[in-house]
């Protein structure tokens, strides 16, 4: 048996151990002045020892200021105030140690009734992981946004119709700055499904993406052209041994690169269009993180190059339309061009002619013949321009933008159209902007957009009187824009019916396709431009199409 | 009184073709005159010598078959020789039927619009010269007196005198005078003379009427 005495004493001998060992430090703190204070404290807090500890006031353990900006006294005043009255407070605090570090810790006050009078037990847990791991976390938050943001941005230049090596950089870009040393790519299959072709690659040096550009894929091509040839991700940790390098060591040794992982990039249906690879300057395996990477990556380099395949099919089969136009135009102006062609030739003919009778005659005067001869140079070559302006206009071609002067893109169809003007006896008035600043175009479409709106600014006014069939055909600057504008003297447009004209068979014509204004205003709307009707004040319907003005300037 | 030289009247709007139109004329020892559209040829006098149109069917503003249509209805209808760049059938019919000397599609041969230009001239020369005859008609007709012109409508009907005295009231005498006087007047020979006056007179009542 045990005396109560020893009891207690047992039982006070276990308080105090609880106090000395616990792994929290604990003060005792008694009207502002320490009267106790266990092991841990003296360590939490670097204190030579104990006595130390208890010789300090709580001002010597914090900064003068607390992270809110509030003075630790006044602020250490206020959260004792507040334990005493509620018996317990529990906050954050900055904690300075002896050797002036500074640390984060939750402070916990309680009160305690002690010989008539509260005493405060101060509980201080260090909470420097806690803190650092919810700064972590909130970088990686930040960066996880950064990242998104970034993904956002990507498929916005897809959707804003940048070029797919801009949208390829950026996206390769982004990705990289998400892993220190990593150096990314993406390379394309070409059409035929059997060559690379450099897609983007704006940190592996110019030799390696000039040497890989236009290479074979195959099973044994190196880590992209093996991946896009199986259809499958290839990781290779070290070029320098892997067999699938062999044909290539010395350019990776030249590059400097150690491991390529590459992962093919599919289409919706499976169908493979390029590869995402990533290269280390070491021999490297990856670690788990990157694949979440490669996905984004692939994901969004197949949307691009799909996007983009996509608009250049749309681009050719709305090339051949307009081709197509083109022709049937032709086909509506061959009477006229035989007239226009037939005008130089009746006059080299009939020249030729009167040169021979002259031959013959005793006495020639030479001075006639050459300015005859003259003559016919002159209409011969005449004769040829007006064909090669007809062969530019039914060749096909692939369309290509270059700075043009509109002005000059209009002389040359109203020399197109002069004579079926003539022959429907429809004068035509030119108004034509000098210096304007060039447009981006393809020369051979904008032709035939004025083509167009000049044969239906003809057509129009087929039921006009011959002496008011007038077309003015204008070009002129207008507010960073550059304008083109045709106007006829006919029927005129109902304002309600303006936008269904460009409705594709659309036609008020008897043998008309109803093609030619829906083309036309595709064309215009490729170039960045818009096409619109209106009717004329003086009667008549007006057609009028701007597009961006460029810098440059062209005479 | 001497005729004045022919002249051929170009209308075409090509330039190139005008110059050789020119030159081919002058190879024949004739002068042109060039216009380039219909308009500046009818703002400009017409010729008073022989003169032959070469006119562009398809020409700014009025064509060539507009003028020639214009041209119907003037005092002295010139001749056309039509051109065109690309002609059609209905083109050619409708120039033609309206009295055209000819009509061509370029190219042609020079000898055949040298032929058709020297016809055109040809019918204009001849024109000219019943027009002037007819206006030495009228001017002598104009001369006669009312009466002495009632007895040379009853005269040329084939009536006789003792008739004519009888319609218009008077003696057989006095009418023998007037016939004299319209016999003199109108120097004609004969009878049968005076019969084809009346006749072109008659037979042209419109260019009658506009002469008078």
């Amino acid at each position: 048996m045990i005396g109560a005495n020893q009891q207690q004493s047992h039982s006070e001998l276990a308080l105090r151990l609880v106090f000395e060992r616990s792994p929290d430090a604990i003060l005792l703190l008694d009207d502002g002045v320490f009267i106790d204070c266990n092991q841990a404290a003296v360590e939490m807090l670097r204190a030579a020892g104990k006595d130390e500890l208890l010789s300090l006031l709580p001002s010597d353990l914090s900064p003068t200021i607390q992270p809110d900006g509030s003075s630790s006294a006044a602020k250490a005043q206020q959260m004792i105030a507040v334990a005493l009255e509620r018996g317990h407070h529990r906050f954050e605090w900055l904690a300075k140690r002896r050797n002036g570090s500074e640390f984060p810790v939750e402070v916990s006050l309680t009160s305690i009734p002690f010989l008539q009078r509260q005493i405060l037990y101060v509980v201080w847990r260090d909470i420097s992981r806690r803190k650092e791991a919810e700064r972590e976390l909130a970088k990686s938050r930040e960066s996880d946004d950064a990242f998104r943001a970034g993904q956002g941005r990507v498929l916005e230049m897809i959707a804003q119709g940048a070029t797919l090596s801009d949208v390829l950089a950026s996206l390769v870009t982004l990705i990289e700055a998400q892993s220190e040393g990593m150096i990314c790519s993406v390379l394309q299959l070409s059409e035929d499904g059997k060559h690379i072709r450099h897609g983007a690659a704006p940190r592996l040096p110019e030799i390696y993406v000039q040497a890989v550009n236009g290479a074979p894929i195959g099973p044994k091509n190196g880590s992209c052209g093996t991946a896009m040839y199986r259809g499958q991700p290839v990781i290779v940790t070290d070029m320098l041994t892997d067999p699938l390098w062999e044909d290539y060591r010395e350019l990776a040794k030249l590059s400097g690169l150690r491991a390529c992982w590459s992962t093919p990039i599919f289409t919706g249906h499976g169908k493979v269009l390029g590869s995402f690879a990533m290269y280390y300057r070491q021999p490297q395996a990856p670690t788990g993180s990157e694949a979440r990477l490669t996905e984004v990556a692939t994901h969004i380099a197949g949307i691009a190059i799909e996007h983009e395949r996509a608009q250049n099919e749309l681009q050719h089969t709305r090339s051949e339309l307009a081709h197509v136009a083109r022709v049937t135009t032709m086909g509506e102006l061959a009477a006229s061009i035989a007239h226009e062609v037939n005008q130089p030739l009746g006059a080299i003919v009939g020249n030729a002619d009167i040169c021979r009778s002259w031959l013959q005659e005793k006495e020639v005067d030479l001075k006639l013949v050459a300015e005859a001869l003259e003559d016919i140079s002159n209409d011969g070559h005449r004769a040829s321009q007006i064909i090669s302006r007809i062969r530019s206009l039914v060749k096909k071609h692939v369309p290509e933008k270059a700075p043009l002067n509109l002005s000059d893109v209009a002389r040359d169809v109203i020399g197109l159209v002069g004579h079926e003007a003539r022959r429907k006896q429809v004068i035509i008035h030119s108004q034509l902007g000098e210096s304007l600043p060039a447009v981006e175009a393809d020369r051979v479409q904008l032709q035939q957009v004025l083509l167009n709106l000049c044969m239906n600014g003809i057509e129009a006014m087929h039921d006009t009187d011959a002496n008011q069939r007038q077309l003015t055909v204008q070009t002129v600057m207008s507010n960073g824009s550059v304008l083109a504008a045709v106007s006829d003297r006919g029927m005129g447009i109902e304002p309600a019916k303006s936008e269904q004209l460009f409705k594709p068979f659309h036609t008020t014509k008897a043998n008309g396709m109803g093609m030619g204004l829906a083309i036309s205003r595709s064309i215009i709307e490729s170039f960045g431009g818009k096409l619109w009707a209106e009717s004329n004040t003086g009667g008549g319907a007006m057609f009028s199409f701007s597009l961006p003005a460029g810098s440059q300037e062209i005479q | 009184m001497t005729e004045k030289p022919p002249v051929v009247i170009v209308v075409d709007d090509d330039d190139s073709f005008r110059n050789f139109l020119s030159r081919l004329v002058s190879t024949i020892g004739l002068k042109t005159v060039p216009f380039n559209s219909a308009e500046a040829f009818l703002a400009a006098p017409p010729p008073d010598c022989p003169a032959c149109l070469v006119l562009d069917v398809q020409m700014p503003g009025l064509s060539g078959l507009d003028l020639q249509r214009r041209l119907a209805q003037a005092s002295r209808p010139l001749p056309i020789v039509f051109t065109t760049g690309h002609g059609d059938i209905p083109m050619t019919v409708e120039a033609m039927k309206a009295g055209a000397v000819g009509f061509f599609s370029k190219p042609f041969r020079n000898q055949d619009m040298i032929d058709a230009i020297k016809e055109g001239i040809a019918r204009d020369r001849e024109l000219r010269k019943q027009l002037d005859e007819l206006a030495e008609i009228q001017a002598r007709y104009d001369s006669l007196t009312s009466r002495e012109r009632e007895v040379f409508a009853l005269v040329t009907e084939g009536s006789l005198n003792k008739q004519i005295a009888h319609k218009l009231g008077t003696s057989e005498r006095t009418i023998k005078a007037h016939r004299s006087q319209v016999v003199q007047k109108m120097k004609a020979d004969s009878v049968a003379e005076l019969v084809r006056m009346a006749d072109r007179l008659k037979i042209h009542p419109q260019i009658t009427q506009k002469l008078a």
